[in-house]
């Protein structure tokens, strides 16, 4: 089943000097509820466009994004590239940020967050600031923050883009597991070949701007990934094989 | 420890040459000795050429910045948020604040004095336009700065106008605010006294008191009042200062 139908896409934006800059160009592609879908594109190619139309924070030029009947107001969890963390809120205080724009009651936010916190391994940081934290952390708790209002779908923008590489490694580990717990459909943008093969179930890949859907990949491998295994580097080289910009 | 033993060595100095200089003047008309000055503080429920003590003139003082700034609160920080977040608004306002805003506030005592007449009211209007700018720009600037990621992260949870406005423009802009208010009490704090060396504008204060001591050359009284002055002055500086690092700790902010 289709959680998500994106028919006809279009997003051209008009500068001040009335420039017209097109961004994505007849996008078409669905995505089946519980995939989590790779979007593989070269930097300013216009996939973090595609995604904030995804969650309605912008409008598209023509096209439009069906979701599926259960979902008629989504839910949105999206997870930014960086520092979305609100500052003067600790950890708690991000993490409960959603659940309280959606009226929910006190104490249902703390028996909530209490299972997110230890689901994502920030024990013992509910009082911290998010300047008091890593990158790493600060990742968790915006992942936290958005599965919290168990959302239809999650949205990640090149969320580990700015982390060093180990941390990024048990981060993508950790997404792992935490999507096949949650059952989240996902779409996770990315410029990293490495990084689609090793999460995704199917990989679109994106051309330049004005973008649209170049090639496709299913990922069939076993989860956890063996990055090292050879099957596991055959899907890779022929990514980047289709890429070929 | 080393830093504050070099903090307190110049005050020392300067205590001790004032002394100095005191003793070889020989002039209590231009400057009095140390112990006639200490002899009026430690004294503040002493009625003072019967304007009332530097107690009851430091209350009167107070009262009208406390009058004068909560007022100058109670407009700018509503209006600099909705001129900052609305475009349409702060451009309305835009001239006209700019066009004021560079006045200095005791040019407008003649005016406030033949539209609101002597008194209390006149000395809180002047202290209100003092305190009024300052706030009003850091409010602004505050909720202009907020990052419209903040935003975004609220739109996705399909916050409307007025929730983001609550849980994130307010709460952004609430350390620029503090800053704001503390700049505009300094300069309250100053206005205020200047407008009551004004003649006939309030008797009673401590700026009135100081005038007051200068007309018959009392110049101890002078010093202390002008002591006064400075301690409230600072005290209230610290208590916002106090607030701005305890309050707003999530900023990183280096001492």
């Amino acid at each position: 089943m289709n959680k998500l139908e994106i028919q006809q896409l279009n997003k051209t934006f008009v500068s001040e000097k009335n420039n017209k800059i097109n961004v994505i160009k007849d996008m078409n592609f669905a995505v089946k509820e519980g995939e989590f879908l790779c979007l593989l594109g070269p930097s300013g190619c216009g996939k973090t466009t595609l995604l904030r139309i995804i969650a309605n924070l912008e409008n598209p030029t023509s096209g439009i994004v069906t979701w599926d009947q259960n979902s008629i107001q989504p839910k949105i969890g999206f997870v930014f590239q960086e520092h979305s963390l609100l500052p003067w809120r600790t950890v708690y205080g991000n993490i409960a940020f959603g659940l309280e724009l959606l009226g929910k009651e006190k104490e249902e936010i703390q028996k909530e967050i209490k299972r997110l916190i230890s689901f994502v391994n920030l024990k013992g940081f509910e009082n911290s600031y998010p300047r008091e934290l890593s990158g790493g952390m600060q990742k968790r708790v915006a992942i936290a923050r958005a599965l919290a209002v168990n959302p239809d779908i999650l949205l990640m923008d090149e969320p580990f883009v700015s982390l060093d590489a180990q941390t990024r490694n048990t981060l993508q580990k950790e997404l792992v597991k935490i999507w096949k717990k949650t059952n989240k459909t996902v779409i996770f943008i990315t410029h990293n070949v490495d990084e689609a093969v090793y999460l995704s179930d199917r990989v679109l890949i994106l051309t330049q701007r004005p973008t649209s859907i170049k090639a496709e990949a299913n990922i069939l491998l076993q989860r956890p990934r063996d990055r090292t295994s050879i099957d596991f580097i055959n899907i890779r080289k022929d990514i980047l094989s289709k890429m070929n910009y | 420890m080393n830093r504050r033993i070099t903090k307190i060595v110049l005050p020392i100095v300067i205590i001790i040459s004032w002394e100095l200089l005191a003793i070889y003047i020989n002039n209590p008309w231009k400057l009095p000795q140390l112990g006639s000055v200490i002899s009026i503080l430690i004294h503040p429920t002493n009625n003072l050429l019967s304007t009332g003590s530097l107690i009851d003139n430091s209350y009167y003082s107070l009262l009208r910045v406390v009058l004068g700034f909560g007022l100058g609160c109670i407009i700018s920080i509503p209006l600099g948020i909705v001129m900052g977040w609305y475009k349409l608004l702060g451009d309305l306002f835009d001239y006209v604040i700019e066009l004021l805003r560079p006045i200095p506030p005791l040019a407008w005592i003649p005016l406030i004095l033949a539209w609101v007449g002597l008194g209390l009211r006149s000395a809180v209007f002047i202290i209100f336009i003092g305190a009024f700018f300052p706030i009003l720009i850091n409010t602004i600037e505050g909720v202009k700065s907020v990052n419209s990621a903040y935003i975004d992260v609220a739109k996705t949870f399909n916050a409307k106008g007025y929730d983001i406005l609550k849980k994130i423009v307010i709460p952004h802009s609430a350390p620029y605010i503090i800053t704001g208010m503390r700049i505009g009490m300094g300069i309250a704090w100053m206005c205020l006294v200047a407008a009551e060396m004004m003649p006939g504008i309030a008797p009673s204060g401590l700026g009135y008191l100081i005038w007051q001591a200068n007309t018959i050359g009392q110049v101890s009284i002078i010093i202390a009042g002008i002591i006064y002055i400075g301690i409230i002055g600072l005290v209230i500086d610290r208590s916002f200062k106090y607030l701005e690092t305890r309050q707003f700790s999530w900023r990183d902010v280096k001492n």
